[in-house]
């Protein structure tokens, strides 16, 4: 009867090298995904004007002129931002308050303007959001 | 050897960071896509199988629609039959819409307390327009005198000889097309993009959506339902698993004001007069998205008046598929609840 012997009785140095780094590549991905690490999280600026990106983690306030003239006050702050002000008749863009999660967005339908989070999202894998 | 197995190690650390970075849930199966501002809202449009050509055409159409329906706008279909005094001829489209907001409103009046979405209030949504007056509450003699220029008794609609006629007996009579129009107009933008070849669609009006054909690697379409109040909990409430169809959402959270406590959103209930307080959310699954804008929007209504998405159920099988209502009191499911994912 033929023995069958293994491959290799011990593991090698290399394996040990696969090993650690699937683990660390896995404990890095975890923490990275992790609520609360928005390190990625951007603010995105939609205007008539283009679009422009921003980090929410640096504090500004800024101008973003939109459509018939109307112009928002936008202000990042302490890991979130808000429409301080807008020169649209209905205020719904300031009256949304302050948004930080990734998804969330302030709209100002007249102005054509949308103020939007980017990054990961935590929790929902949507396709899209109803509401 | 060791270095083969390192420069692999390096290659799956390096795409486990990747992915870790970049895994978002955006469409990346090179569907085309287009955002633009129309009929009040931010509309989105993503499918396979078409060109830009085509979705060049499917805005051009949205805007032909938009000046049908733009209640503000003199030059729009909408405006200058409200500014009529007997209404007439009207477009394939406005009829449409029209005949829409009866159907429901004749099937909401034979299962409870009168119609619960009727377009024929537009005197009194224009005086309270909410939220545009900010915490503006008209006076009861206002109300009644505004509602006296409402009912679907005033208004008469017909088909002759391939035209379509909406007319009406009371000259003050305003009509709101407002919580059908969009859902009329997402319905119309799939059915386009179908007839030039899309596939995988997904069009979204302002936060009523519509599918077609799944996604691209054959599985259903994961929509997301808004939290009313994501202020105390999550950003949403659960999901839908649909392939095809229309969500339809009315809600309580984006045109409203306060006062003394009180919520007044931009939904009225037709027989009072009054914004409904009680409900939150009324979303609702259905084929049709004309009728599924209009549901949701009756469903809204009926269930401040203790009345469930049931009775319609019963009383025309089949005109939702699910109807999922959020309020004070906590949520609820009807219908097929094997679409939805309650969280």
């Amino acid at each position: 009867m033929r023995k069958i012997k293994p491959l290799r009785e011990k593991p090698l140095f290399g394996d040990y090298i696969v090993i650690a780094a699937v683990v660390l590549a896995a404990a890095l991905s975890f923490l990275l995904t992790l609520p609360g690490n928005k390190a990625g999280n951007t603010v995105n600026i939609t205007s008539p004007g283009g679009v422009s990106v921003r980090s929410l983690f640096e504090d500004a306030e800024f101008c973003v002129e939109g459509a018939d003239g109307i112009v928002m006050t936008v202000v990042i702050e302490d890991g979130s931002v808000f429409a301080a002000d807008s020169g649209c008749p209905d205020r719904l863009c300031v009256n949304k308050g302050k948004i930080d999660r990734p998804g969330e967005t302030i709209v100002c339908l007249p102005g054509h303007i949308i103020i939007s989070i980017g990054g990961e999202k935590e929790g929902g894998d949507y396709d899209c959001v109803a509401g | 050897m060791k270095s083969f197995k390192l420069q692999v190690s390096a290659f799956l650390l390096v795409s486990v960071l990747l992915f870790a970075v970049t895994g978002c849930s955006g469409r990346s199966d090179g569907a085309l896509s287009r955002s633009l501002f129309a009929m009040n809202t931010v509309i989105d449009i993503s499918s396979d199988g078409i060109t830009e050509t085509d979705l060049d055409e499917a805005a051009a159409l949205i805007r032909s629609w938009e000046l049908i329906f733009d209640f503000k706008n003199s030059e729009s279909e909408l405006y200058r039959w409200n500014e009529s005094a007997v209404g007439g001829k009207v477009s394939r489209e406005f009829y449409s819409v029209v005949k829409t907001g009866l159907e429901i409103y004749v099937l909401s009046s034979g299962v409870c307390s009168g119609g619960a979405c009727d377009i024929t209030i537009g005197a009194l949504v224009e005086l309270w327009d909410i939220p545009n007056k900010g915490d503006f509450i008209p006076d009861e003699s206002e109300i009644k005198a505004a509602l006296a220029l409402s009912g679907f008794e005033n208004l008469t609609i017909y088909e002759a000889s391939g035209e379509f006629f909406v007319e009406k007996s009371l000259p003050e009579l305003r009509l709101s097309l407002g919580g059908i129009a969009k859902g009329w107009a997402l319905e119309q933008t799939v059915e386009f993009l179908k007839s030039r070849g899309g596939q995988h669609i997904m069009v979204s009006f302002g936060g009523n959506i519509g599918v077609a054909g799944g996604k691209s690697d054959g599985s259903p379409w994961k929509i997301g339902i808004r939290s009313p109040r994501p202020e105390t909990g999550d950003e949403t409430v659960g999901c839908f698993k649909i392939t095809d169809g229309y969500i339809a959402v009315s809600g309580d959270y984006e045109r409203y004001f306060e006062s003394d406590g009180v919520r007044y959103c931009h939904i009225f209930d037709p027989q009072t007069g009054y914004p409904v307080t009680d409900t939150q959310s009324a979303v609702v699954f259905t084929e049709s998205g004309a009728i599924g804008d209009a549901l949701s929007t009756a469903l809204f209504v009926m269930n401040s008046r203790g009345e469930t998405p049931d009775l319609l159920l019963g009383e025309q099988p089949g005109i939702f598929k699910t109807a999922f209502i959020i309020d004070d009191s906590g949520q609820r499911l009807f219908g097929d609840e094997g679409y939805f994912i309650k969280y």
